[in-house]
């Protein structure tokens, strides 16, 4: 028995002094972890950096057009265009014309830095099946469009001639590097980029601010509320959970249409005379959005509310605080983790909002996940998508510090 | 000049679903600068009387009042009345120092006439340098405390204790009753608590209220209480007596025969206050009862059978069958000749005096 008890111990020792796995529960803990952190490293973070990394890659350019990036290096750009940079154009060219879809990228690539330039590109192609004879590159170039001649499209490639580049982010927050590297603000039809930034982030900001002020007192009516009624509430919030967020959104396009419920009945009841535009608009995005959300701030909230102690509030009137003062001082702060949680949940999920301002509101209403789609699946520039989704991560990164940073700081609780 | 009550329960019921009474024509006094303690089993109204009087629920008949003034139309926080919560309901996101100042910044006290009075009260339970430490970082006792010093701190009319010391182990229970009992004194403010615990009654309290079922059984001094049961339920409650139901063959007041079924005929005592009913019964007290070879001496003597046993330190507690009752017996050890083992024919015996003849509720 001693002497068991003693191979124990010794065993133990020898467990502890491999500090490499922890002891063996420890180790058996990170086996059991192993699958769902792998799943999690292929399925998740592999594509999202291969996502995000788009929106700095600029090997595109170096690949189709090496010597044309070589011979840029050398060009002053304060000269005219040379002869060196049309013949290195033109090889680069003529090499790309023999892959399928090569003239294709290219164009691709340099319409992004100068828009309309993808059909230079593309009679540029055309014409080189005819091969050139005795001219010069440059001529040659010129004849087949006036724009080689000009500065402009050689001054775009010198300018981005590196592996990376910081043109996707700046144009996403309106901006533009000149070629001597120094920051100008981008030209009017660029900078729409920005403003949709900070609607999204002024959207997300209503639509939180909403949900919370409605779901507050609904939170309270299930948390305190009569059992009778509980039910009938609760049933009210969790049922737009049941049905998917495209039907719902959907219902609202039905209710909202011209000539669709609310109109109706609000021509029915003589309130407005014509049918309202209620489709299409600022406000009838928040009101799907909220709609659709309101479930996420209410449960939290109303976990945090059936947690405090009736006699809590019973020894604040006691004290003699106010009703108003017993709340504010004593039922809020405990109401705050509920609140941090929901104002999460509702804020990231703001922020990445697609399909309801898709279909309930107008071009000005959209935000940045629509314009994510749009470059993915309309105009195909990845660079664009992707810096667009390194903001919509930024914001929500931002948001959860802002958030844990309030909790640990406000909630004595958690320190210590 | 007839002196008012200080706070004085008028035929108070209460129900909360209209169908049974939790509270049931509720008359009692409290006196001003008393500690009086509602004792009862669960579920027999204490907490509901306490809630009523701190203005948290509303009688439902009858009325509270207080220096003959009705607490009816008195909100529950102007009420000023300090109560201490089995759970002490300490604030968790509030320091200490922050949790005592509540009552004096919600009276519009400021700065350091609420530094000054949040130290003195702290002083008062022994706390002075917690001030600046969260509640969850507190012990048990030390919560209780501080509950305590927050109750007190702005000078209340009244302090309400629900079940005070529930949360607390044995010994620091003990040693709280002793502490709570020495606030009451040096604050002469008047106490109210609920309790279920008898000795938690006993050793606090200046006057008991008996509860059950939502009536009051009794009201009467700690020691009155212990001493002249008015009902047998009181006499079971305070201080561990057996009851057996009995019927009077004599009439009058004093020495009188009862006859009790299985048991026979016994000589018990009948204090005059009790009145005459046809549902009485008599109570001995578990120590009063003496064992063999004593009890060959008793006007009250029975055998049975040992049906239990049990070893309380210096004592024994005999539990004996005699016809269909159950009587325990509570002896020191040293009494004993034979420690009696389970099964074993076992000899009691009580005298008259010891055994009251009580109506039965
Ligand atoms: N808010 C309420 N609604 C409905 N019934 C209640 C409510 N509060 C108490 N009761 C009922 O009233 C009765 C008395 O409750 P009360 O809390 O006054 O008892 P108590 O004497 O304090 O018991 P305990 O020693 O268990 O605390 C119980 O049967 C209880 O179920
Ligand atoms: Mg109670």
């Amino acid at each position: 028995m001693i002497e068991a008890a003693a191979k124990y111990a010794h065993s133990a020792t020898w467990w502890q002094r491999t500090k490499l796995f922890g002891d063996r529960s420890n180790r058996a803990a990170w086996l059991l972890l192993l699958p769902s952190m792998v799943l999690v490293a292929l399925a998740f973070l592999m594509p999202l950096g291969g996502f995000l990394w788009r929106a700095v890659d600029n090997s595109a350019l170096s690949r189709k057009l090496p010597a044309t990036i070589e011979a840029v290096q050398m060009w002053d750009h304060r000269t005219e265009p040379t002869e060196t940079l049309a013949a290195a154009m033109m090889s680069d060219l003529a090499t790309q014309a023999e892959q399928r879809g090569g003239m294709a990228a290219v164009a691709r690539e340099l319409n992004d830095l100068l828009p309309s330039f993808r059909n230079v590109i593309m009679r540029t192609g055309r014409a080189l099946t005819q091969p050139p004879q005795t001219v010069s590159a440059m001529e040659w170039l010129g004849a087949v469009d006036q724009q080689w001649r000009e500065p402009d499209v050689w001054i775009a490639v010198k300018s981005n001639d590196g592996y990376l580049t910081d043109r996707y982010l700046l144009t996403t927050l309106g901006l533009e590097r000149s070629i001597d590297k120094g920051l100008t603000r981008a030209s009017v039809d660029k900078r729409i980029y920005a403003d949709v930034l900070v609607r999204t982030l002024w959207m997300s900001f209503v639509v939180t601010a909403a949900t919370l002020l409605l779901a507050y007192p609904l939170a309270y009516a299930l948390a305190h509320a009569p059992s009778r009624w509980r039910g009938l509430v609760l049933c009210a919030i969790m049922l737009p959970f049941l049905t998917s967020l495209l039907v719902r959104t959907l219902a609202w396009v039905i209710i909202l249409q011209k000539h669709g419920v609310l109109n109706q009945l609000l021509i029915g009841t003589g309130i407005a005379e014509r049918p309202l535009s209620l489709l299409y608009t600022r406000g009838a995005v928040y009101l799907g959005m909220i709609h659709i959300l309101l479930p996420f701030m209410v449960l939290p909230i109303r976990n945090s509310m059936q947690r405090i102690p009736p006699s809590h509030m019973k020894a604040a009137l006691s004290l003699g605080a106010t009703p108003l003062r017993a709340f504010l001082n004593v039922y809020l702060p405990a109401t705050l983790p509920g609140i941090g949680a929901g104002v999460l949940i509702v804020g990231v999920l703001t922020l990445g909002f697609y399909i309801t301002p898709e279909f309930l509101g107008g071009s000005k209403d959209q935000m940045v996940s629509y314009f994510v789609s749009f470059f993915t699946n309309r105009s195909v520039n990845w660079g664009m998508a992707s810096a667009m989704g390194i903001w919509l991560l930024v914001l929500a990164v931002a948001l959860v510090g802002t958030l844990r940073w309030l909790t640990q700081h406000f909630n004595p609780e958690r320190q210590g | 000049m007839s002196r008012q009550p200080f706070i004085s329960f008028n035929s108070v019921s209460k129900s909360y679903d209209h169908d049974r009474w939790v509270v049931e024509d509720l008359c009692l006094d409290v006196r001003e600068g008393e500690f009086l303690t509602l004792l009862g089993p669960s579920g027999s109204g204490k907490s509901t009387t306490l809630m009523m009087l701190a203005g948290f629920e509303q009688p439902t008949t009858g009325d509270i009042l207080r220096r003959g003034r009705s607490l009816h139309s008195i909100a529950p926080h102007k009420r000023n009345i300090g109560i201490v919560f089995q759970d002490y309901a300490l604030f968790p996101h509030m320091k200490i120092g922050d949790n005592i100042g509540y009552p004096l910044r919600m009276r519009g006290l400021r700065g350091a006439d609420v530094a000054r009075k949040v130290e003195k009260a702290l002083d008062m339970v022994d706390m002075s340098n917690l001030s600046s430490r969260y509640p969850h970082q507190l012990s048990g006792g030390q919560r209780q405390r501080v509950a305590l010093a927050r109750a007190l701190v702005f000078d209340p009319d009244l302090v309400l204790l629900d079940e005070p010391l529930g949360a607390l182990d044995n010994q620091l229970r003990i040693r709280m009753q002793a502490e709570i009992k020495r606030l009451h004194a040096a604050t002469g403010v008047t106490f109210v608590a609920v309790t279920h615990d008898q000795n938690e009654a006993l050793s606090m309290s200046d006057r008991i209220a008996i509860f059950n079922n939502g009536r009051v059984q009794q009201i009467d001094e700690t020691r009155k209480i212990y001493d002249q049961p008015a009902t047998a339920f009181v006499a079971q409650f305070i201080g561990d007596s057996n009851i057996l139901p009995a019927q009077l063959v004599d009439h009058g007041a004093g020495q009188v025969r009862v006859t009790v079924a299985d048991m026979g005929t016994l000589l018990a005592t009948k204090q005059t206050l009790t009145p005459e009913g046809a549902n009485m019964a008599v109570a001995i007290r578990q120590e009063r009862i003496v064992v063999s070879p004593v009890a060959a001496n008793c006007d009250n003597r029975f055998s049975g059978q040992v049906s239990e046993l049990a070893f309380l330190g210096d004592q024994i507690r005999v539990q004996i069958h005699i016809g269909d009752h159950r009587i325990n017996v509570r002896r020191p050890i040293s009494e004993f000749v034979e420690i009696p083992t389970e099964g074993d024919w076992f000899e009691v015996g009580w005298s008259p005096t010891d055994c009251w003849v009580l109506p039965e509720t």
